[in-house]
């Protein structure tokens, strides 16, 4: 299923996109979880997945909360 | 001032002691299940009082005081030994204390400084309550927006915090309240599927600090109330709880939003999924059923009103109006729209965070970096997960399948931050890297959730400015607003800003369809001062009013008013 998506994704949008495309990156993780759940470091592997996320999401997010908290603005 | 406030607390201890009571026949033996019904059967007792009151027509800080008083008084002289209890069924972690009472200030502080300002909420779901309380009981006129008729289990629980006072200032404790239900639910979820009582907090106070939920609690908006009856009745599925304690989130939350109905389809498929699952001691039958059916009164009573004053209950919902108010039926086009605005824009959040949801699905960085990929871990590892998320993809289908693809519409899955937010907090309590990143989520969630996109920056500084008693967030005075009583024509005003804060001024809805008529009955009415919806200010009636010299127009920030000339 995960690869599935990962496909659709592929499809729908450039490779040069996909890197930053939540979608893959959430099924990628599925992907690795299911062979490496296991692994004595899988622990520091989620954490630099959830970093990611957290990047991909704040990128955003951050300006328009730093930009909301401006209050000296009109 | 003062006899208002003693009043509104002598009033809740009241409702706090009948609850409790009313609990102790229904306990559960599942601390957490039983702080849930704790919140839920005070709601359902708030709610039946201010429809009794409305009915009975003494919603007035007296009449509510006494009725507060006599049954503080009559459970205090009831009340019977009782053995050592528990303590509340928390984990005292100081961590989690801090960022508890952390979540808690922030809601109270805006609580305090903010007033209703979402459009939705001044221009249909307020308005009633401003008649409610000048008349001292329910009225036929609710305003003039076409939504004003919708269920308004929610306007209930506002006015229960308003009605003491005879003052807004404390509005939005409604949503504090129900989004601590929301929370509670969510603990309850957390504990009954495993979880020890420090993640299954943390998890709760995840899920309370999502962007989408902490707007809601303080916007005087029921999106938010209705994702707790959702979530409670979840709780009390995966609890095994008998149906008639089922019934009570489900009724209210029907009361609160219809469309809380398009989630039962997943919830309908919980209960199958987990009827394998070992039940709880049934609740003594009469008991059970009198609180079954009170909730059933207090959430039906919409529907059996609209049916009796326009012949359909779920009034203006259809096309009663000439158009569509919403979606009418599912429809795989909309499930279509909704998931891929939802997957490729919405759950990013690239809009600033706002009560009304514009564009996003404020669930937040907690969601997508961390609940997300630790939802997946926990469901490889975990078939009662799987399970759970399951009936919760189930339901947040069936909602994108019934809703029109609006900018607004992700308010209505405000649910689905739940499990992630409890995969967040176990992860990050079984793995030494996370938990510096779901606080890090968790306080970008916080503080995106400052200031709502709806309220500028001197918007904000006005509100916090100014002394509680004024304190307003329309832009400016209309003019000819020093009148006891204004008129209004047309829906789209937002008609709760003129009543201020106090309710002191009266507003007069105008349906005239001609310029004599509506002349006629602001002469009648004594009234000096009109001010019009944008949609109708270029209409003919108005043009023939002012081109006859009855009335002249004036312009300001709040938009176009008009002022009668004799």
């Amino acid at each position: 299923m995960a690869s599935g998506l990962i496909f659709w994704r592929a499809q729908a949008y450039s490779l040069a996109w996909l890197w930053q495309d939540w979608v893959v990156l959430l099924c990628v993780y599925w992907i690795l979880a299911a062979l490496l759940r296991s692994w004595r470091s899988w622990p520091f592997v989620t954490a630099v997945w959830m970093a990611a996320l957290l990047a991909i999401y704040s990128v955003v997010q951050i300006p328009l909360t730093f930009a909301a908290l401006r209050l000296d603005a009109p | 001032m003062i006899p208002g406030v003693a009043a509104l607390l002598v009033a809740n201890g009241a409702v706090l002691l009948a609850a409790r009571r009313l609990l102790e026949p229904l306990k559960t033996g599942k601390p957490a299940v039983d702080v849930l019904l704790f919140l839920l059967l005070r709601t359902l007792l708030i709610s039946s009082v201010v429809l009794a009151a409305g009915f009975a027509r003494i919603l007035t800080p007296l009449g509510m005081g006494l009725v507060g008083g006599v049954g503080f008084g009559i459970l205090v002289i009831l009340k019977r030994p009782r053995p050592v209890r528990p303590p509340l069924p928390l984990p005292w972690h100081p961590w989690l204390i801090a960022a508890a009472i952390l979540v808690l200030l922030k809601l109270l502080v805006q609580v305090w400084i903010f007033a209703p300002y979402a459009g939705d909420v001044v221009t249909y779901h307020l308005p009633k309550i401003a008649e409610w309380i000048r008349a001292g009981g329910f009225t036929r006129e609710l305003g003039a927006n076409a939504r004003v008729t919708l269920p308004a289990g929610f306007e209930l629980l506002d006015t229960w915090w308003v009605v003491f006072l005879h003052h807004d200032v404390l509005i939005e404790m409604a949503g504090v309240e129900l989004l601590l239900i929301a929370s509670a639910a969510v603990y309850a979820l957390g504990r009954e599927v495993g979880l020890t009582p420090s993640p299954a907090l943390t998890g709760a106070l995840l899920f309370a600090a999502t962007p989408g939920l902490q707007v809601e609690a303080t916007a005087a908006l029921n999106d938010g109330a209705a994702t707790a009856m959702t979530l409670a009745t979840a709780a009390l599925i995966v609890a095994r709880a008998g149906l008639p304690l089922i019934l009570l989130p489900l009724a209210l939350g029907l009361g609160i939003k219809p469309t809380t109905a398009y989630a039962f389809p997943g919830l309908v498929l919980l209960a199958v999924l987990w009827r394998r699952e070992p039940t709880l001691p049934p609740a003594p039958r009469k008991v059970a059923l009198s609180v079954a059916v009170l909730a059933l009164a207090v959430g039906a009573v919409w529907y059996v009103r609209n049916l009796l004053w326009y012949g359909n209950p779920i009034y203006p919902m259809g096309t009663e109006l000439g158009r569509q108010v919403q979606q009418f039926g599912p429809s795989l086009a909309s499930l279509g729209e909704n998931l891929t605005t939802l997957v490729n824009v919405r759950i990013r959040d690239f809009f600033p965070v706002g009560a009304l949801h514009t564009g996003n699905a404020n669930w937040g960085a907690v969601v997508l970096a961390c609940g997300l990929p630790a939802l997946i871990d926990w469901m490889r590892d975990d078939s009662r997960i799987r399970r759970l998320a399951l009936a919760g993809a189930v339901s947040t289908v069936c909602v994108l399948t019934l809703v029109t693809p609006d900018p607004w519409n992700m308010r209505f899955i405000l649910f689905v931050p739940a499990l992630p937010g409890l995969a967040a907090a176990r992860a990050a309590a079984a793995n030494r890297f996370l938990a510096p990143l779901v606080v890090l989520a968790a306080l970008l969630c916080l503080t995106s959730s400052i200031r709502p996109s709806e309220l500028s920056a001197s918007d904000l500084r006005r509100l916090a400015g100014s002394g509680w008693r004024e304190r307003s967030a329309r832009p400016s005075r209309p003019a000819g607003m020093d009148e006891a009583s204004v008129g209004c024509l047309g829906g789209n005003v937002s008609a709760y800003w003129l009543y201020d804060p106090d309710y002191s001024r009266g507003v007069v809805y105008f349906r005239e369809a001609t310029a004599a008529a509506l002349v006629e009955r602001m002469d009648r009415e004594g009234l000096r001062t009109l001010v019009v919806s944008p949609d109708l200010t270029d209409g003919a009636t108005l043009r023939e009013a002012v081109e006859s010299g009855a009335l002249v127009e004036h312009s300001d920030a709040w938009g176009r008013t008009y002022r009668r000339v004799r």
